[in-house]
């Protein structure tokens, strides 16, 4: 039974310049019970489809065209005060953040309750018992307590629970998800997946799941809509869509996701250019300047929409015929990188932040132990992956190497720099021509202020060492290396886009031709397919110029595509270490299967397997971590011994080392006085 | 419908694409500024004030120091050759209202200048500093933002007395607290943003992430601070004119000008009060909506859609 049916929809937004129109001819069917995926870049237009069904569009933008149908009534022609009557209670919204979502001064019981009130003129008891209700349903842990409780005393993962619980506490028909789990580590992802999916059986409600994560498309969705700049181009259930598609868009797409079961070393295949900007004219087809089989029927007609099969609609006119993946071409310089000389090493690294105390005086009320006695090394030429939940350390490690933060005790050492006897300035310049930092946030990242070529430039001013002709030359010389045109030097940063930004910020980090750069999360903030062209621009600087990385990430695919070794941490601890082959097929660590298992892959049949066995709880407070070993509150197989001792990191096959008790695939390890 | 099924060869090497070529800068915020219709206007309107000041006695000749031959006019409503009448000394008000304004707008400006440099020093080192300096730093202007502007500017003259370097120095010296509090939050969110973090990383100090990248990422509150700042300082020298504590004679200014045309009101001497009361008023306003256009001029790389 079709509970939504959207019909030609087209919203647009009036902007300074023209009107943009964001949703262009878009018609989706949604049945009852069904999920059904809408997935696309950023700006393709599908949070507005959401926001367009709910009539939530902000001031500047409306619906100018179509119908939007719930159980034969169009929500676009209702008054403000009907539709009032829809918002939460026959359809309800699940936004992307709930870390600002929810309102801090309100307690949790009564913002669940607050639709209830409104919708069922229910008493103030019966709501707050419904709230309970559904605070079970979403599988909270001590619901009754909740009720009482701030936001603020919630986590990211138990709060996107209370969004949930709020959306459904008037059992709506259509529940829209946009983007639920994108702000969530991948272990609490899975469980609010799971939730969700759960619900979905049992209320027989349809969710609309807004994505740009294929591995979450691929696990959890019926069928998926795939929208390009304001249109649906694809449209098919989610197995034909991952093995038959026909549109090359879709095609492209789900090439340039790196895949976590892929063989490392290949060359993902990306989408070149950029979406197209839609407070312009387009003529023809809306990918055709990106697309590798575009003629010039393409570029002058809009091509219809046209079926394929049950339920499968394609709009091309040079469809392809399902998935040919793409050659993969293993990278012979980056196999022979057995090489050992070892670079930087870190011994017995420790980072505490003091927590202070709210009075004038500052007096210290106790610390966070943020990193705890890491050790590792990274090799010359080798790309060294640091992996783990939000909150375990790894960013924190990335800024103590790059010098933003102080150790507290321990040292990270650079095999070809002395820095015994260094003034600080001139220890501060000396370790900046051995390390960089590559940013997370491509708009934070450079100063809006000035000039790219001047932003490449500053290093090199700073250093002191190259005359003005020099530094030209150099930043030039590097520009040309990240494929930026000359003419980018003289603009400024608000001008490119966000994976052109992180190019820039690149060049900078490769200004001082250091030996190794740290790359935060360098692709975190951008699309699949730009992310895919910053990778393997990655992997070509590595291989011309002898780079190491160490490249901090939670997205496990990534960091499996790319690194040659992975460390894996949690709570502080390093927990595991070894080739990245070897880390992903046979783990050692309990917490290293669970973070595998919890990753969702971009492949129907592997994605519908491994459902299940996800791993429980949250990641537990740093200022008092577990004692022993930090991750056995969480472990399924935790024993005493966990509690009473810290499992020192043992190798277990050559270069491969864990710190568990009972490492899988293995017998315990036995040391000291742990045979009882 | 034409299936094809091999990817055609690899593509070539990935480029960042083109930039898209937007106009400068500055030519950008120059149009946000002009879509401003009123700020249009009001800049038109302090660019005649300033000319009015400084070129229209150029033009206009009229007599504002002789006092002993001027005491045969005084009080006359307008008429032919005192187009706008004269005051209780005598002296002509349309070439008083240029004379008051020059002093008017130079105290004005050079209070705005001192109290702007001050208060965005005091301001980025505090917040940029952090600590226990900037708790310090902090508390003392609070002290100072909870005594009356107008008590501390009263305190000082009657103490030092009233000369015109005394004035600019006492106005500018007491204007900054609050540009100190704006700045000091400025720097506080640019200290920690990535840019300036990289700094570090390449290994540049704190001096150049100041000069560098805080202060010129602070460009648009400091304009528009500067904007308030003047109106509030010429605003202040009107008020101590009017207290009689602004610029003696045989100077004048703007505010000690209204003060006595407000004592002649009483005895029908509209003419002495009216047109001062209007430019000085319109001034004030001009100033504020040419602030608020600054701001959303400098915001210029959050919008360009």
């Amino acid at each position: 039974m079709t509970i939504l049916s959207i019909q030609n929809l087209r919203t647009q937004f009036a902007m300074r310049a023209a009107d943009v129109v964001a949703v262009d001819d878009v018609s989706i069917d949604v049945e009852a019970g069904e999920c059904i995926g809408i997935v696309g870049e950023s700006g393709c237009g599908k949070t507005t489809t959401g926001l367009s069904i709910m009539r939530l569009l902000p001031g500047n933008g409306k619906v100018s065209g179509g119908k939007i149908l719930l159980d034969g009534k169009d929500l676009a022609l209702l008054s403000e005060k009907d539709m009032q009557g829809v918002r939460g209670n026959t359809v309800a919204l699940i936004p992307q953040d709930p870390m600002t979502s929810l309102n801090p001064v309100m307690r949790i019981g009564d913002q669940i309750a607050e639709g209830y009130l409104i919708h069922r003129g229910a008493s103030k008891e019966e709501a707050r018992q419904r709230a309970l209700e559904v605070l079970r349903m979403v599988e909270m842990p001590n619901p009754e307590e909740r009720l009482n409780q701030f936001p603020h005393e919630l986590s990211g993962g138990l709060r996107q629970r209370v969004m949930i619980a709020m959306a459904l506490v008037c059992e709506p028909k259509v529940l829209i998800a946009d983007e639920p789990t994108t702000a969530l580590d991948v272990t609490i992802q899975a469980q609010i997946l799971d939730i969700l999916d759960n619900l979905r059986v049992e209320l027989n409600m349809a969710v609309i799941l807004i994505t740009h994560d294929m591995g979450v498309i691929a696990s959890r969705t019926d069928r998926v809509i795939v929208m390009y700049a304001g249109k649906v181009v694809e449209g098919a259930d989610t197995k034909t869509l991952f093995t038959k598609m026909h549109h090359p868009y879709t095609q492209a797409l789900l090439s340039s996701v790196p895949k976590i079961e892929d063989v490392a070393g290949g060359r993902l295949s990306s989408i070149p250019g950029l979406p197209p900007d839609l407070s312009k004219t387009i003529v023809g087809c809306r990918f055709a300047p990106r697309c590798a089989y575009a003629t010039d029927e393409c570029r002058e007609n809009e091509p219809p929409t046209e079926i394929a099969g049950e339920g499968h609609t394609y709009a091309c006119f040079h469809p392809t015929n399902g998935f040919t993946p793409v050659e993969v071409q293993i990278n012979e310089a980056r196999k022979v990188v057995d090489a050992v000389e070892p670079l930087m090493k870190v011994t017995n690294l420790v980072k505490e932040f003091p927590i202070r105390g709210s009075n004038i005086f500052r007096g210290s009320v106790g610390k966070v132990s943020a990193v705890a006695d890491v050790n590792f090394e990274v090799r010359k030429g080798e790309t060294f992956g640091l992996v783990g939940e939000s909150g375990c350390g790894k960013t924190t490690i990335g800024r103590l190497i790059t010098g933003l933060e102080e150790v507290t005790s321990g040292k990270i050492e650079f095999t070809h720099t002395k820095t015994d006897g260094l003034k600080k300035g001139e220890l501060r310049r000396a370790l900046a021509q051995e390390r960089q930092m590559m940013f997370q946030d491509p708009y934070a990242s450079l100063d809006p202020r000035k000039r790219v070529g001047d932003i490449i430039r500053e290093p090199l001013e700073i250093q002191k060492r190259l005359s003005k002709t020099q530094m030209n030359d150099r930043v030039t010389q590097l520009l040309s290396e990240v494929g930026l045109p000359l003419a980018a030097a003289e603009r400024y940063p608000h001008e490119f886009s966000g994976g052109q930004r992180q190019r820039v910020g690149l060049a900078r980090a490769l200004a001082l031709e250091p030996s190794l750069v740290i790359a935060d999360e360098p692709v975190s903030a951008l699309d699949v397919s730009i992310q895919a062209q910053i990778l393997n621009l990655m992997q070509d600087l590595q291989e011309s110029r002898g780079l190491s990385y160490i490249l901090i990430s939670h997205d496990l695919a990534v960091v499996r595509y790319i690194a040659h070794r992975i460390g894996v941490m949690y709570l502080g601890k390093l927990v595991e270490v070894g080739p990245a082959d070897e880390v992903f097929s046979r783990p050692f660590h309990h917490y290293t299967q669970g973070l595998l298992n919890a990753v969702p892959v971009a492949d129907v049949e592997i994605a519908r397997t491994k459902r299940g066995d996800q791993m429980k709880g949250e990641l537990p407070s740093a200022v008092n971590p577990p004692t022993g070993c930090r991750f056995r509150t969480r472990c399924p197989v935790a024993a005493a011994v966990c509690a009473n001792e810290e499992p020192p990191m043992v190798e277990l096959s050559p270069g491969h080392t864990a710190a568990c008790h009972f490492p899988l695939g293995g017998t315990p390890v036995t040391i000291g006085s742990q045979d009882k | 419908m034409t299936v094809i099924d091999q990817r055609p060869e690899s593509s070539p090497q990935a480029s960042g694409g083109d930039v898209r070529g937007t106009e400068r800068m500055w030519v950008q915020m120059f149009r946000v500024f002009l879509s401003n219709k009123i700020a249009v206007l009001s800049a038109l309107y302090c660019i005649g004030v300033v000319l009015f000041c400084y070129v229209g006695p150029l033009f206009y000749h009229s007599n504002q120091t002789d006092a002993s031959s001027s005491i045969l006019y005084t009080n006359l409503p307008p008429q032919k050759g005192f187009p706008l009448g004269t005051d209780y000394l005598g002296f002509d008000i349309l070439g008083r209202l240029m004379f008051a304004g020059q002093s008017s707008l130079e105290l004005g400006f050079l209070a705005a200048l001192i109290s702007l440099v001050v208060g965005v020093g005091y301001g980025v080192l505090s917040g940029y500093r952090g600590g226990w300096l900037d708790a310090l730093l902090m508390r003392i202007v609070d002290v100072m933002l909870s005594i009356p502007g107008l008590f501390l500017l009263l305190a000082v003259i009657s103490i030092w007395g009233r000369s015109k370097t005394l004035l600019i120095l006492v106005l500018g010296l007491t204007g900054w607290f609050g540009d100190a509090r704006l700045l000091r939050g400025e720097a506080i969110a640019l200290r920690d943003r990535e840019f300036a973090q990289a700094v570090r990383a390449m290994g540049g100090g704190s001096g150049r992430i100041i000069w560098r990248h805080i202060l010129p990422n602070t460009v648009s509150t400091m304009m528009t601070v500067a904007t308030f700042a003047l109106a509030n300082s010429i605003l202040a020298l009107t008020s101590l004119g009017f207290l009689q504590l602004g610029i003696p004679l045989p100077e004048t200014d703007w505010g000690t000008m209204i003060q006595f045309g407000s004592q002649n009101f009483q005895i029908g001497c509209w003419w002495q009060i009216y047109p001062v009361c209007i430019l000085f008023l319109l001034l004030v306003i001009s100033f504020n909506y040419i602030g608020d256009a600054m701001r959303d001029m400098f915001e210029v790389r959050l919008r360009e859609r």
